[in-house]
């Protein structure tokens, strides 16, 4: 990890900082409370230092988690005197950070969450479709449940764990997600949900296209689906229209999946 | 934002199934910000179904109380408006009961309104021309002022007339039907949890 690699070390961390700092909210959150998963973080590293393993877990672990008050406040002046923010009263700081505004001063033009995110789509979009490659119907499900309760506005939590009644279509994916210890199951949704939550990255990655950037996840759930997609939406009007008669309806969790596939019609 | 993969763009059905589904499960999001983010990633499904996209809107802007989004639906309104034309009866039904849910955002509401009730006319069925009716004068009630009609005395009028047409043929009119079958009210059952 050091020696000659140092100044990449320097660097990866000063990138990491940076986009960190832009997603891990104000106060309130509370420590704890993770950024990213630790997951995405270690990825994101991975690919910023050319595919060279720099960071160890913990280090990768605490750059995914939010930190009490003060370390927080610190760590962010730490990112505006690397982005070259801070003068005034912390010169003592910028000769304290001397090596790190050496070696770790990026000038990324990242200011704010949507440049942040822009700069993963970006630089890493291939990366991220890769990880979404491949990925079993189990584990498509399970994402498409997730990409609709982002865009509902619910928690996981939410769920809850009355998996009996569901359409079958959906009760795998519910199982599967109210499940924490099964996420490993599914490598692709270990970059997006920690200890069954979505983080706030998370949640621009699959809300973001109405924000104006496609999404390398929904790129990667939709390519090559169009007719699991078909085939599901057909299946919830023959339930609701079936339901209607029996005054069934559907649950909450079969809303969120057919929310998912709405959504990634709609954005494809 | 349209990416346009491989099996989704030129498939019509596709889309209309969507909508038809986003219509059902719009009740399941309580914040407006959410439901406008969906509304504008929908928009670009608009083309698969001009009828289902007028549901979608009545059916947002029904549940949507704060301004600045009802504001913004009120823009996709006045789009889907401009095309009213190619609209089936079912979906202008849906179309004036959107306009009338976002009377309450605009400033020449006694003209929109008299636009809405002009086009009822044209609407081809008694039973749904009174429903939107009844729904439009609900909703300028809301909204105020009165624009010289008494809403009161309306909707007595139009709930004698409904009374009136129990049991008559027109119920099995399949425009009736697509629309009722539309409408979100229903279509979910009571959340496992909030």
């Amino acid at each position: 990890m050091y020696g000659a690699a140092m100044w990449l070390v320097v660097k990866v961390l000063a990138m990491a900082l940076i986009i960190r700092e832009l997603f891990k909210g104000r106060g309130g959150a509370g420590p704890g409370y993770y950024v990213m998963t630790p997951y995405f973080m270690g990825r994101l590293t991975h690919w910023i230092s050319g595919g060279r393993v720099l960071l160890n877990e913990e280090t990768i672990n605490w750059l995914a988690t939010r930190h009490d008050e003060i370390t927080e406040r610190a760590l962010t002046l730490i990112v505006n005197t690397l982005m070259g923010g801070i003068t005034g009263d912390y010169e003592h700081l910028r000769d304290v950070l001397r090596p790190w505004i050496n070696h770790g001063t990026v000038n990324l033009g990242i200011s704010t969450r949507d440049d942040a995110i822009k700069y993963i789509v970006g630089y890493y979009g291939g990366e991220v479709r890769r990880e979404f490659a491949g990925l079993d119907d189990k584990c498509w499900g399970t994402l498409v449940l997730l990409l609709g309760i982002a865009w509902s506005g619910y928690a996981i939590r939410d769920l809850g764990s009355t998996a009996n009644d569901l359409m079958p279509l959906v009760r795998p994916a519910v199982e599967f997600l109210s499940d924490a210890g099964r996420v490993n199951e599914c490598v692709a949704l270990k970059l997006l949900m920690v200890n069954n939550e979505i983080t706030p990255l998370t949640e621009i990655l699959l809300v973001g296209p109405v924000m104006g950037y496609t999404s390398p996840v929904l790129d990667a759930l939709a390519k090559g689906r169009s007719v699991n997609v078909e085939r599901d939406l057909g299946e919830f009007i023959r339930v609701i229209e079936d339901g209607r008669e029996r005054n069934r309806g559907l649950g909450l969790a079969e809303g969120f999946y057919a929310l998912g596939l709405v959504v990634l019609t709609a954005y494809a | 934002m349209k990416v346009g993969l491989n099996g989704y763009r030129a498939n019509n059905e596709l889309g209309t199934k969507a909508l038809r589904i986003a219509n059902w499960v719009v009740r399941l999001i309580q914040r407006p910000s959410s439901l406008t983010r969906l509304v504008r990633l929908l928009i670009s499904l608009r083309s698969s179904s001009l009828d289902d996209w007028a549901a979608l809107l009545h059916n947002v802007s029904a549940v949507v109380d704060q301004e600045g989004a009802l504001r913004e639906l009120a823009q996709y309104v006045d789009g889907l408006w401009k095309i009213r034309r190619n609209l089936s009866n079912w979906g202008r039904a849906f179309l004036l009961m959107a306009m009338a849910n976002t009377l309450r955002v605009r400033t020449n509401r006694c003209k929109v309104f008299r636009s809405i009730l002009g086009a009822i006319g044209g609407l081809n069925s008694e039973v749904l021309s009174t429903l939107v009716k009844a729904h439009v004068h609900l909703k300028l009630t809301e909204a105020g002022p009165h624009c010289g009609v008494d809403p009161a005395d309306r909707l007595g009028g139009l709930i004698s007339k409904v009374e009136g047409m129990r049991g008559s043929v027109e119920i099995s009119n399949e425009s009736l039907m697509d629309f009722l079958r539309r409408l979100s009210t229903k279509a979910l059952g009571t959340p496992l949890s909030t």
